[in-house]
């Protein structure tokens, strides 16, 4: 009779193993769209996937989820929260894998080393998280000095040059940034160096949180199967080794071929940043740990809180 | 003369570079351009985002041409038709093109939405060169047509369109250069990075906005791919010129 039973045991027991090895799996039948920069290098395990899309531009995202294109999207999290409050696009919140890149150069012409009024200072797109964070920090008495250029790789430009070029090359002083650009223009800009970290003066201002900049959002009809059993865990274990071991960075990048041009940074950059004490700010937390820390960081934008009901 | 033309730009180039200062970023030479085009050639992945962009570029173009061609036919014979499409192509020719690009990036997604951008820009000005070739046919070559008995659509299948082949060559012509632009400009904006030459160009600033060579040698890749369209239209088009008296000379 035992025998028995352990015969009839062994097809149940193999057919347990074979389930979980599907669902194990399961997270490479899944689309993904990821802005470039560091969303793509946190998700970087994924990148060889068939359906694994980057964006240089975030914004063109939202409209892509209305019609639940992708089953997987990272968006900065007050976007993402945005659509899932106000244009009711059918996604939750998984969890938040970047937790802050953004840093202020100095491009060393200011003659008394403080950012004041008085200065000319650059920032990239206007109202968007980095110019929210910065108002947060700073509040709104460096208005008049503020002067906007249309994006990260301008941003990077003024740096660079000490100019803005789109405003009759006028000298700048700083330049609100983000990692990996600024290493990349540290490494060739004798004269810039970095003047604060946003991150750290967030955490300060705000009594201890979190900056939750970037979160992975999965299409709501994904079961929990796909989501917590298959897509989570190898996402967890990723970032985790990148963390660990950033060298790994190279290899994961170098399973697609065109490694710049799908992640916007080359592999050495992303190694060097994370190398330089993550300064991509990649992380793993769920969504569901840090709830607070996200709806503060909603709070900042004038977002309407994440419920349960919006967590995967 | 062309010849002539080309050095003069060429010329014209090699000054800028070597006047214009742009503090510290690198504005190249006719040179360093055509030798970075030449490394980017050695690589497979260029010939894989020229083929994204020549692909799309292709479908979008022939799809239009089709749908042009169709509707110049039909609204050749009736004013009517002609007039009820007209506030149609008004509306497509003066609408922006970028507004498209986000629709079309909702409708379609990030890497069909090119495409569906050149249709419906190339459109309207392909239309009005096959309604204004299939109409520019001389009255007594109509009239001889009608009186030898044929009906209306034996006339515009047997003497306008035709008559109107060299016409419609110079609106596909003059329309590639700008469809290539338009299918560049949509990449550049949808930013999905398994995109095109528009990706590469978006990429290049994204990586190093201080150095315009890859952008420049992008570029360059896109003119030459115009050029030779265009030249090889042009040869096709003196053919048929030459063909046409040959012809004329049988009957």
């Amino acid at each position: 009779m035992k025998k028995l039973m352990l015969l009839a045991a062994i097809p149940m027991v193999l057919c347990g193993c074979k389930t979980k090895n599907e669902s194990n799996d399961a997270y490479k039948n899944l689309s993904f769209i990821v802005p470039t920069g560091a969303p793509a290098i946190a998700m970087a395990e994924f990148a060889s996937l068939e359906g694994f899309e980057t964006t240089t531009d975030p914004s063109t995202i939202v409209p892509l989820l209305a019609n639940g294109k992708y089953d997987v999207a990272v968006l900065p999290t007050n976007v993402g929260a945005t659509a899932i409050n106000v244009k009711k696009v059918p996604y939750k919140i998984l969890s938040t894998i970047t937790f802050g890149n953004l840093f202020i150069g100095s491009t060393g012409k200011d003659s008394d080393g403080v950012m004041g009024s008085d200065d000319y200072i650059v920032s990239f797109q206007q109202g968007a998280v980095p110019d929210k964070i910065f108002h947060y920090v700073y509040g709104n008495d460096l208005d008049s000095a503020l002067h906007y250029v249309s994006g990260a790789s301008d941003a990077a430009k003024c740096l660079k040059t000490g100019k803005n070029l789109a405003d009759e090359s006028h000298d700048v002083d700083y330049v609100l940034l983000a990692e990996p650009a600024l290493t990349k223009v540290l490494e060739t800009t004798t004269s810039a160096s970095v003047y604060a970290n946003l991150q750290e003066l967030y955490n300060t201002k705000s009594g201890g949180l979190m900056l939750t900049q970037a979160s992975v959002f999965v299409k709501n009809t994904l079961s929990d199967d796909v989501v917590k059993e298959s897509l989570l865990p190898v996402l967890q274990s990723s970032i985790n080794q990148l963390i660990k071991e950033p060298d790994s960075i190279t290899s994961k990048m170098n399973k697609v071929s065109d490694t710049a041009t799908i992640f916007g940074v080359e592999p050495e950059y992303a190694v060097k940043t994370m190398k330089n004490a993550n300064k991509m700010g990649i992380g793993c937390k769920l969504a569901s740990e840090i709830k607070s820390d996200i709806n503060k960081f909603l709070e900042i934008f004038g977002v309407s809180p994440i419920t349960d009901e919006n967590i995967a | 003369m062309f010849l002539l033309g080309f050095l003069f730009l060429i010329g014209v180039w090699f000054l800028v570079s070597a006047i214009v200062d742009l503090n510290n970023m690198i504005f190249p030479s006719p040179y360093v351009t055509f030798k970075r085009m030449f490394e980017l050639l050695g690589k497979g992945s260029t010939y894989k985002y020229l083929g994204f962009s020549v692909i799309r570029l292709l479908i979008g173009f022939a799809v239009s041409f089709v749908l042009a061609f169709l509707l110049g036919m039909l609204v050749n014979n009736s004013e009517a038709l002609y007039n009820f499409f007209t506030p149609v192509i008004t509306f497509l020719k003066a609408a922006p093109t970028a507004t498209f690009v986000f629709i079309f990036l909702v409708l379609f997604g990030g890497r069909n939405a090119p495409a569906w951008v050149v249709i419906l820009m190339t459109f309207p000005i392909l239309y009005e060169s096959v309604v204004s070739a299939l109409r520019s046919t001389p009255k007594d070559m109509l009239e001889a047509s009608q009186i030898d008995g044929a009906s209306k659509f034996k006339t515009l299948i047997r003497v306008q369109i035709p008559l109107g082949i060299p016409f419609i060559t110079l609106g596909l012509l003059s329309t590639f250069g700008m469809a290539f632009k338009v299918e560049i400009m949509a990449e550049i904006i949808t930013g999905i990075t398994k995109g095109g030459i528009g990706t590469m160009i978006k990429i290049s600033n994204l990586l190093d906005g201080t150095d315009l060579t890859n952008m420049f040698a992008y570029s360059l890749m896109a003119i030459i791919l115009v050029l030779i369209v265009s030249i090889s239209s042009s040869i096709v088009k003196s053919k048929i010129n030459t063909i046409k008296p040959s012809k004329n000379s049988g009957n």
